[in-house]
C-alpha cells in the first residue's frame, strides 16, 4: 500500500482515535462502572456499621453458616472436642470439616458417627444443624438424626409464646351420670410465679390479657431449657376426683405442658406433668389424668407418707425440650459424660422428670445401668407421657441384652412419638439382632419412610436385602449410604458396593 | 507500633536487596518494589530459619530481618546508598510539587482515580476479614496454624489433632507456603486482618507497571492503563480476597515486565529481578512451573540470537533456586507423593506421560470453547480488547514480538494445562480454579496492549526498541 506520509499520518490519527478515545475509554468506564458496582455494597456497609465486630462482619457474608459455629464456639470450651453434619446436603456448609476447624478454632472437630457418640469418650458436644440449601427431599432436615445422651443443650435464642385459659383444678362427682358433673375447685389467679428452673432464658412478656376471658399470655426467649415451671400455690386435698386441666395455645408443638406439684403427708414433694401441647397456634386442652393413682403410687414406691396428699402447686412448664431431632434448629449439645456434679444438682428438694431423666444420663454414662433404669423408672412414673423414657429405659435393657424389654419399651415409645424415625431404626435393629428379619424390615422402611436420611439407616436397609439376595434393592441402600463423604460407616456401604459390582460383573 | 514494622520490616529487607539487584530504579518503583520482594523474601527466611529448626516468631524473624538488612547496607555502603538516599529525601517536597505541577488535568483525574480506587481495594480488604471459603480453609487456616504451632510439621500435626479421623494435611499443606506465611507474620505483628497485604501489592503493582511504561510511552498513556490495570473488575475483586491468585498474577507479571525490561535495556539488575519474581510466583502458587518453561523458550531464542548465552541460565538458577523448595519439603517431611498439578516442577512426568493423548483434536475442539465460554467469563472483554489491538495495531506487534509472544505462549500454555487438567478432573471440576487462574496473564496483556497502542507521533519521535534493535540500549531513561 502506497499511502504518502500525511495520509499515514491521518490513518494513524484515526486509529489512535478509535482505540484509545473508544475502545480504551469504553473499556475504562466499564471497568469503573463493575468495580463501583461489586465495591458499592461494601461501601454502604462500611459506613454505616463502621465499628461492626469481627462477628458481625463474618455473619453478614455468611449468615447462619458463621452465626451457627460461632455459636457453637461461644458454648463451649476451646478444649471441646465437637462431632458434625455429614458433608452432604443440607449441611454442605455446616458439615464442612475445614470450614468448621477454622470457625471453631481451637476446638477439635470429629465426624458423623452415632456409635462414636457413646464409644469414643474424647467427644464433647454434638452440634445441632437444621441444615441449609434445596435439599431434595425436605425431611433430610435436621441433624443429629440418633439419639445423643445430653447433659445440656444450648440452641438458638427461640421464642415462645403461650397462652393460657381456665388453669383449675376440678373435681367431679364419683357418680358420672349427674348432668353438671364437674365443680372448680380453684380456678381464679393471679399470674403464675417462676418456680423451678433449669433454663437460660429471657422473659419478654408476662401479663394478663382482658379479652372475653381472661387469657394468661407468657413470652419467653430460651437459650437452653431442660425444664421451666411456672406455678400457683393452692391447697387443694388430693381425691380420686381431683382434675388438674387447662387450655393452652402455643406457637410451637411440644413446648408446653400442665404440671401440678404435690406433697405428701411427710412433706415430700413431687411435680407430674401432662402429656404436651401436639398442635402448634390452636387452643387445645391438657389435663393430668388419674393424678391421684399416679401420686398414690409414685408415694408407695418410694415409702412416703401417702395417708394425706395434697397440690400444693400447678402450673406449666413452657420450658419442655422440642422433639428430636432437634427442633430448636441450631445449637449445641454437651455430651452427659457422667461429669462430677455441684452439690444438689440432682437434689433441688422436689421430685421431678426432668431431673431423673438427667440423673438416668448421668447413670447411663457411668454404666451404672441399673441405677439408671430406676432413675428413668422414676421419671416414668411422674411423667409417662414421655417417649424418650421409654425409649432410654428401653436402651438400657438393650445394654444388660433383655431384648424382650427393649421391644416393649422402644413400642411403647412408638406408641407415644409414632413419627419419631430413629425408634423405628433402634426397633428394627434390635428385630435385626433377634433374627426376626421380617418385623425388622418393616420398622426400618417405616424408619426411612419418616426420614430416609442417615447411612446406618441405609447401610442396615442395604444389610437386610444382602441377606435376601435382593441384590439391586441392597445396591441402592449402599449407593445412598456411600455419598455420605467422610461419614465413619462409608467404608461398610463401599465395601458392600464394591462386593456387589464384582458379583454382577 | 507493631502493625506498622509488620509492613515497614519487610519493606526494609525489599529495599535493600532491590538495591543490591537494581541501583537506579525510580523512588516510587523502588517501594513498590520493595514491599513485594520484602515480602517474598521475608516469607523465604521464615521458611528457611523453620527449617533449620527456629520456631515462628517476630523476635527470630524480626533479628534476622535485621540482620540480613544491615548486612546488605554495609554491602551496599560503597555504592553510597547514605548519599543516595540524602539525594533523594533532599528537596523532596519541592520536587514533588514540580511533578505534581506537571500533571495535566487528565492526568490528574487519573492518578486521582488510581488512588481512590487503591484505597476502596484497602478500605473494603480490611474492613472485611478473611471469609472467602478456600482462603479460609486452605491459607488463613495453615496461616492460623503456623503463628500458634510455630513449625510446619507443628501445623501439621495440629491439624491432623484439630480434624479428628480426616486426613486434610494433604489439601492444607501442599500448596506453597508464601501467602500463608504472610498471613502468619501479620498475626505475630498484632493484624487481626491480614488482608492489608493484598491492597498494598495492588498499589505495588500500579507503581511497577506504570513505571515500567513511563519510559517508553507517554506519561498520560501509562497512567491510563495503570488504571485501566486497577480498575480490572476480577483483579480488583481478588485483591480484596485472599486467595492465592492475584499474588501469584503479581509476581508472575512482575517477572514478565522485568524480563521484557531487561530485553529492551538488556541491564543485567532487571534479569535477576524478573528470575527471582518468577521464582517468588512458584513460592505463591505451584502451576508457575509451565509458564516459566514457556517465558524460558521465548528467552533462549532472544539470548542464541544475541548472544546472551548465560542470560538463561541465570533466570533459571535463579527460579530453581526458589521453585522446588516446598515441594522438596513436602516430600521430605510431609511424605507428600502424589504428582503436582500439569502446572508445578512435580507434574512435568505427568505432562511427559500424558503427551500421547495431546492429539485428542474433539477434546482440543472443546477445550477452546470451555475456555472462551466458561473460562474467560469475567475477562472477556480484556481479551476482545487484546485481539482487537493486535489485529489494529499488527505492524507494531512485530516491535513487541517479545512481549507478544509472552503472551500467546501464557494463552497456548494455559490451554494446554488446561487440557491435561480435564483428563482427570473434567470440564467442570477444573473451571473454578481455570477462571481464577487467568487473573495471571491480565497485566501482561494489559502491558502488551499499553505498548502497541502508544500514541504514533511520540514513537516516531523515538528509537522505540524492537527485537531486532535491542542491544544498544535506547531506552529514554537508559544508562
Amino acid at each position: 500500500m502506497g499511502l504518502s506520509k500525511p495520509s499515514r499520518r491521518v490513518v494513524f490519527k484515526i486509529r489512535f482515535l478509535v482505540v484509545a478515545v473508544g475502545a480504551l475509554l469504553w473499556v475504562l468506564t466499564h471497568q469503573i462502572v463493575e468495580v463501583t458496582k461489586f465495591s458499592f455494597p461494601s461501601w454502604s456497609h462500611i459506613l454505616r456499621n463502621p465499628t461492626a465486630s469481627y462477628d458481625q462482619r463474618m455473619m453478614s457474608q455468611w449468615g447462619t453458616d458463621y452465626r451457627f459455629p460461632a455459636f457453637v464456639r461461644d458454648h463451649t470450651p476451646p478444649g471441646a472436642v465437637i462431632m458434625y453434619p455429614p458433608w452432604v446436603a443440607p449441611w454442605i456448609n455446616q458439615g464442612n470439616s475445614l470450614l468448621l476447624a477454622y470457625f471453631l478454632y481451637p476446638r477439635r472437630i470429629y465426624p458423623e458417627g452415632y456409635q462414636k457418640v457413646e464409644t469414643n469418650k474424647a467427644i464433647t458436644h454434638v452440634m445441632v444443624a437444621w441444615g441449609k440449601g434445596k435439599p431434595a427431599d425436605w425431611r433430610m432436615y435436621g441433624w443429629p438424626k440418633f439419639p445423643v445422651n445430653s447433659r445440656r443443650f444450648f440452641h438458638f435464642p427461640r421464642e415462645r409464646e403461650i397462652f393460657l385459659a381456665q388453669l383449675s383444678i376440678e373435681s367431679f362427682p364419683s357418680d358420672t351420670s349427674l348432668k353438671n358433673p364437674t365443680k372448680n375447685v380453684v380456678s381464679s389467679w393471679p399470674l403464675l410465679e417462676n418456680y423451678l428452673s433449669n433454663s437460660e432464658k429471657e422473659v419478654n412478656r408476662h401479663e394478663m390479657l382482658q379479652l372475653e376471658r381472661p387469657l394468661e399470655y407468657l413470652s419467653l426467649t430460651y437459650t437452653s431449657n431442660s425444664y421451666d415451671y411456672w406455678t400457683n400455690k393452692v391447697k387443694v386435698i388430693l381425691t380420686e376426683n381431683i382434675l388438674v386441666k387447662a387450655r393452652v395455645r402455643a406457637n410451637l408443638r411440644h413446648s408446653v405442658d400442665l404440671i401440678a406439684e404435690v406433697a405428701y403427708g411427710d412433706g415430700k414433694l413431687a411435680v407430674f406433668e401432662s402429656s404436651p401441647n401436639r398442635q402448634q397456634g390452636s387452643w387445645e386442652e391438657l389435663a393430668i389424668d388419674d393424678l391421684y393413682e399416679k401420686a398414690k403410687r409414685y408415694g408407695a414406691l418410694l415409702g412416703w407418707n401417702t395417708g394425706k396428699i395434697e397440690i400444693t402447686r400447678i402450673g406449666i412448664n413452657p420450658g419442655l425440650p422440642l422433639e428430636m431431632p432437634y427442633l430448636e434448629k441450631y445449637g449445641v449439645i454437651e455430651l452427659e459424660r457422667g461429669q462430677e456434679r455441684k452439690n444438689g444438682e440432682f437434689d433441688i428438694g422436689v421430685d421431678c422428670a426432668p431431673i431423673f431423666v438427667a440423673r438416668g444420663n448421668f447413670y447411663g454414662a457411668k454404666n451404672q445401668i441399673g441405677k439408671a433404669i430406676a432413675s428413668y423408672q422414676r421419671a416414668e412414673m411422674l411423667n409417662p407421657q414421655d417417649a424418650w423414657v421409654h425409649f432410654n429405659i428401653g436402651e438400657m435393657y438393650r445394654k444388660q441384652g433383655k431384648l424382650d424389654k427393649t421391644i416393649e419399651e422402644y413400642r411403647r415409645a412408638i406408641e407415644l412419638e409414632p413419627n419419631i424415625a430413629w425408634f423405628h431404626f433402634a426397633l428394627g435393629d434390635v428385630y435385626r439382632k433377634e433374627n426376626r428379619a421380617d418385623l425388622a424390615l418393616e420398622s426400618l422402611k417405616r424408619a426411612a419412610q419418616i426420614d430416609p436420611s442417615g447411612i446406618w439407616l441405609q447401610n442396615a436397609l442395604g444389610d437386610l436385602y444382602l441377606e435376601r439376595k435382593m441384590y439391586e434393592k441392597a445396591y441402592e441402600h449402599f449407593e445412598a449410604a456411600s455419598r455420605y463423604k467422610l461419614s465413619v460407616d462409608r467404608t461398610h456401604a463401599e465395601k458392600a458396593l464394591e462386593w456387589l459390582r464384582r458379583r454382577s460383573s | 507500633m507493631m502493625l506498622v514494622l509488620a509492613l515497614l520490616l519487610p519493606a526494609l529487607l525489599g529495599l535493600t536487596i532491590s538495591w543490591l539487584i537494581v541501583a537506579d530504579l525510580a523512588t516510587l518503583e523502588r517501594l513498590g518494589l520493595s514491599y513485594a520482594l520484602g515480602f517474598g523474601f521475608l516469607t523465604l527466611v521464615m521458611f528457611l530459619l523453620n527449617v533449620l529448626g527456629a520456631k515462628f516468631s517476630l523476635f527470630n524473624t524480626t533479628i534476622v530481618v535485621l540482620v540480613i538488612s544491615g548486612g546488605l547496607l554495609v554491602l551496599l555502603k560503597r555504592r553510597n546508598w547514605p548519599g543516595l538516599l540524602r539525594s533523594k529525601t533532599q528537596n523532596a517536597f519541592r520536587r514533588m510539587k514540580e511533578i505534581v505541577s506537571s500533571f495535566s488535568l487528565f492526568e490528574g483525574i487519573l492518578i486521582a482515580l488510581v488512588i481512590f480506587f487503591v484505597l476502596s481495594s484497602l478500605a473494603v480488604s480490611v474492613y472485611w476479614p478473611v471469609w472467602w471459603s478456600d482462603s479460609l480453609t486452605c491459607y488463613d487456616l495453615r496461616a492460623k496454624l503456623f503463628h500458634e504451632a510455630e513449625s510446619f510439621p507443628g501445623a501439621m500435626s495440629m491439624l491432623r489433632d484439630r480434624v479428628l479421623r480426616e486426613n486434610y494435611g494433604f489439601y492444607v499443606f501442599e500448596r506453597p507456603p508464601m501467602t500463608s506465611l504472610v498471613h502468619t507474620w501479620l498475626y505475630l505483628c498484632g493484624w487481626s486482618n491480614p488482608k492489608v497485604f493484598y491492597p498494598l501489592l495492588l498499589l505495588s503493582l500500579a507503581l511497577i507497571f506504570y513505571h515500567s511504561l513511563k519510559g517508553h510511552v507517554k506519561r498520560y498513556h501509562a497512567l491510563l492503563f495503570t488504571l485501566i490495570l486497577v480498575t480490572t473488575p476480577y483483579m480488583y475483586f481478588h485483591t480484596t480476597n485472599s486467595y492465592t491468585n492475584f499474588t501469584f498474577a503479581f509476581y508472575f507479571s512482575v517477572a514478565g515486565f522485568y524480563l521484557y525490561r531487561w530485553v529492551l535495556r538488556e541491564k543485567m539488575g532487571l534479569l535477576v529481578l524478573s528470575g527471582v519474581f518468577m521464582g517468588l510466583a512458584s513460592w505463591t502458587r505451584k502451576e508457575s512451573t509451565i509458564f516459566f518453561l514457556g517465558y524460558l523458550i521465548i528467552l533462549l531464542f532472544f539470548s542464541i540470537s544475541r548472544r546472551r548465552f548465560s542470560a538463561p541460565l541465570i533466570f533459571c538458577l535463579l527460579y530453581f533456586s526458589i521453585a522446588p523448595l516446598w515441594d522438596v519439603y513436602a516430600r521430605v517431611v510431609f511424605h507428600f507423593m502424589r504428582a503436582g498439578s500439569p502446572g508445578a516442577i512435580s507434574g512435568i512426568p505427568a505432562i511427559l506421560t500424558t503427551a500421547g493423548s495431546l492429539l485428542d483434536i474433539v477434546r482440543w475442539r472443546d477445550v477452546l470453547i470451555f475456555f472462551w465460554k466458561d473460562v474467560l467469563t469475567w475477562v472477556r472483554i480484556v481479551f476482545y480488547l487484546l485481539i482487537f489491538t493486535t489485529l489494529i495495531y499488527i505492524e507494531r506487534v512485530r516491535r513487541h514480538l517479545f512481549l507478544f509472544l509472552m503472551v500467546v505462549f501464557n494463552i497456548v500454555l494455559f490451554l494446554v494445562g488446561t487440557y491435561l487438567t480435564t483428563l482427570t478432573d473434567g470440564f467442570a471440576g477444573s473451571v473454578g480454579s481455570a477462571r481464577r487462574l487467568v487473573l495471571m496473564f491480565l497485566p501482561t496483556i494489559w502491558y502488551f496492549v499499553a505498548f502497541i497502542t502508544a500514541e504514533s507521533r511520540f514513537l516516531n519521535t523515538q528509537t522505540e526498541p524492537s527485537i531486532s534493535t535491542v542491544g544498544v540500549d535506547s531506552s529514554p531513561t537508559g544508562r
